[in-house]
């Protein structure tokens, strides 16, 4: 058996039967065999004695357990790190963030409490995955549509506190942005509701957000200071019809002009779909048909425009630009998509052209026009998680074939906030594609796109592989960590990340001093005194254990 | 623990509660499995796009009576969310198959999230020469029957009937490499054969 930090076998066997008398036998788990299933798949520690592992895990069924296990594990000083589903791999997986950690495995709470059709709500547990909400949802034929990353098999609280995103529309991309109520399990085995749910027999808690006074729930998120154990989110009513279009433009000075066009429409609410930015003469796709790609290979290259880009910088070069105009190649394609009534959506569609009229020699092309519902069968036509679909097509992006010979055990996805303007784009490239060289780490090698899953900001999102090499993956950590400290010298920072790379991230909000994170652990020791829950997560030590910050 | 026991419960609590469990939901009343029986499969999975994999499907066919075959082509969304989702709610749908890496990778994970893992995994990675080695992680008996058969030409055809031979892995798995002098015809992709069963008694 596994065992947590400091704490004794004698010990440890004693919490293990509390947990089993709290939750029952067969669902506490210390066997080797049952523990490694909590490892993280796309570990960067891959065959290394640092890889964080639990010491075991205890899978409850109701709030009344988490509680119990919660109480228990506060008594005797034992670090619980809850998970929904575990399922964010490139972001850390099921492993803790503080190895010997006993996992909180939630995924038996999974019950969707209440769909509301009229209002357009959902209160659900953490262990409902996105799949699991589609099929409750279409198996009652109910008129709203749910919203889901890429992969669609996660938890939809999990990815929400972790603060995930979507691909409908701008209203619902955001998870986090899109909740309304909490409740919690907090370190001392008590319950508590948030917004209006903190008033008993409450009527509006999936209806109003905030309640009255402080609005407390954002701490919950990439944090450690509870369990989640009921949230509610805002659902997308059925739309009627479904729009694609592209806005194709030839020339690089176009791309900050794009930028600031693209942003008035979406600020202004004329389009809401997924903003998708791809550069044809680059070879840089756009990320919905990134698994059309993968399966048939992206658009054949000519030898001379294969050298053209090999020459170009930062994705120019005068003789590039030419050669795109000479071959009809767009430099730049920007992907839009409505949804609402086919009249609504057109005229957004029209008004969109109008603005990007101005663009000498742009083009524009509708890709798909749908009425909805489509039938689900025939969803892998489109990409699915804009038509509010669960896929896990995501996942043949990185098998081995003739374009990607070399497929990864994993990734790592490095994912810096960068400013909504054309130059904020090649101003990343310029500086993470000279330390990428530097470091010799695998990102940023040709010029590279952002992704629009939120208003006002740019993500790029790009993967580190994991390698069956122990040494190449060192090499990966230490580039990785290294690119975090310049990307926040540059005033850009991380999103989100694994835990072995929260530290790194969590040092770049370093302002007045870390107060931020000097705040976080004045928190920490008022909420968690005994520190057990999520010790470490994003960087938050409780005091016992702070000098691991460092 | 058993993931019978775990739908089982799920089931009980959505019906005497006002709410419903998402996840798993019992259609009906389960078999129970057989102590030390070997597995009970309900399909085959493979990918179409190798030809390895098809030599699989094809000998799969006649391995013994499933409820069927299944080709892919990489994406397991379709099988997933048509039918695999749930059986295993359900408490059965142990599967054995021969996939991309990445496709067991995708199965593996749902399963886990049902109470299942792979019971038996076999790497059959391109070498120089075009050889193939074969890496095989599994219970000590299942490693000991299937050895042999991976020095064959016919290696890929004599898998799903080895497979459906699969004891109750329950516990610690061994691994061992075999090599081979026979090619993978016409696929440089790793592939990977597999059991995807109950932790435990193998339904």
């Amino acid at each position: 058996m596994r065992l947590p930090p400091g704490v004794s076998s004698s010990e440890f066997a004693a919490v293990v039967a509390e947990f089993e008398r709290a939750v029952g036998k067969q669902w506490v788990f210390t066997r080797d065999e049952d523990v490694d299933l909590y490892r993280d798949a796309f570990s960067p520690f891959l065959h290394e004695a640092e890889e964080l592992v639990a010491s075991a895990a205890v899978a409850p069924s109701t709030t009344l357990e988490v509680q119990e296990i919660v109480r228990i594990a506060n008594r005797r000083k034992v670090p619980l790190y809850p998970i929904s589903t575990g399922k964010n791999l490139g972001y850390g997986g099921s492993a803790p963030a503080y190895s010997g950690s006993v996992v909180v495995d939630l995924k038996r709470m999974n019950r969707v409490i209440e769909v509301n059709e009229a209002n357009a709500f959902v209160l659900l547990e953490p262990g409902v995955s996105y799949f699991d909400l589609y099929h409750h949802i279409q198996e009652r034929k109910l008129k709203v549509w749910i919203d889901c990353p890429d992969p669609g098999w996660g938890s939809v609280i999990g990815n929400a506190l972790d603060r995930g995103g979507g691909y409908t529309t701008a209203n619902y991309r955001n998870h986090f942005d899109s909740h309304c109520g909490m409740e919690i399990v907090l370190p001392n085995g008590e319950l508590l509701r948030t917004g209006m749910g903190a008033i008993p027999n409450a009527k509006t808690w999936q209806q109003y957000k905030s309640g009255c006074g402080p609005w407390i729930d954002g701490i919950f998120s990439q944090s450690n200071f509870g369990i989640v154990t009921k949230m509610g989110f805002w659902l997308m009513p059925e739309p009627e019809a479904y729009l694609r279009g592209t806005v194709s433009l030839t020339r690089y000075a176009d791309l900050g002009p794009m930028v600031e066009t693209l942003n008035y429409l979406e600020n202004a609410r004329i389009t809401a779909g997924f903003p998708d930015i791809a550069s044809p003469l680059n070879g840089y796709p756009p990320i919905g048909q990134l698994q059309v790609w993968n399966e048939t290979g992206p658009p054949s290259q000519t030898d001379e425009h294969r050298k053209l880009l090999s020459s170009a910088k930062l994705g120019y070069s005068p003789e590039l630009e030419a050669y795109g105009v000479k071959s009809g190649i767009p430099y730049w394609q920007l992907w839009l998509s409505f949804h609402g009534p086919a009249g609504v959506i057109e005229a957004q569609w029209q008004a969109a052209q109008r603005h990007f009229a101005k663009f000498e020699g742009a083009k524009f092309r509708v890709i798909d026009r749908v009425k909805l519902p489509i039938d689900p069968a025939k969803a892998d036509q489109y990409h699915e998680p804009e038509l509010g679909v669960p896929s896990l097509r995501a996942f043949s992006i990185g098998a081995r074939t003739p374009w990607n010979p070399t497929p990864s055990k994993g990734h790592m996805w490095f994912s810096p906030i960068v400013p909504r303007t054309g130059e904020a784009i090649i101003e990343a490239n310029r500086v993470f594609s000279e330390a990428a060289r530097e470091l010799d780490m695998p990102l940023f090698r040709s010029f590279s796109l952002p992704a629009c899953f939120w208003e006002r900001c740019f993500i790029f999102i790009l993967a580190t592989p994991v390698t069956e090499d122990p040494a190449t993956n060192k090499r990966y950590r230490e580039g990785f960590k290294k690119l975090i400290a310049i990307g926040g010298q540059h005033g850009w920072g991380e999103y989100r990340t694994a835990p072995v790379f929260q530290k790194s991230v969590m040092d770049v909000y370093s302002f007045n001093d870390h107060a931020l994170q000097r705040f976080q652990e004045t928190l920490k020791d008022a909420i968690d005194p005994n520190g057990i829950m999520s010790p470490g997560r994003y960087a938050i030590w409780p005091k016992r254990l702070r000098e691991r910050r460092s | 623990m058993n993931r019978r026991k775990f739908c089982l419960s799920s089931f009980a609590t959505a019906i005497s509660g006002a709410v419903v469990g998402a996840g798993c939901v019992r259609v009906g009343e389960p078999a129970l499995p057989a102590a030390s029986a070997s597995v009970q499969l309900y399909k085959f999975v493979y990918d179409r796009r190798y030809p390895a994999a098809r030599a699989f499907g094809i000998a799969a066919a006649y391995a013994r009576s499933t409820s069927g075959t299944v080709a892919i082509a990489g994406d397991v969304t379709a099988l997933w969310s048509r039918d695999l989702k749930r059986v295993w709610c359900a408490g059965d749908g142990a599967i054995a198959g021969m996939t991309t890496a990445r496709t067991l990778l995708c199965l593996e994970q749902l399963a886990h999230d049902h109470w299942m893992r792979v019971a038996i995994r076999i790497e059959h990675a391109g070498a120089e020469g075009h050889e193939v080695a074969h890496r095989l992680s599994a219970a000590a008996p299942m490693i000991a029957r299937i050895s042999p058969l991976l020095a064959g030409a016919d290696w890929a055809a004599q898998l799903p009937a080895a497979l459906a031979a699969c004891e109750d892995p329950d516990g610690a798995c061994l691994t061992a490499v075999i090599g081979s002098t026979r090619p993978l015809a016409g696929a440089d992709e790793t592939l990977v054969s597999f059991v995807i069963a109950a932790r435990g008694g193998i339904a």
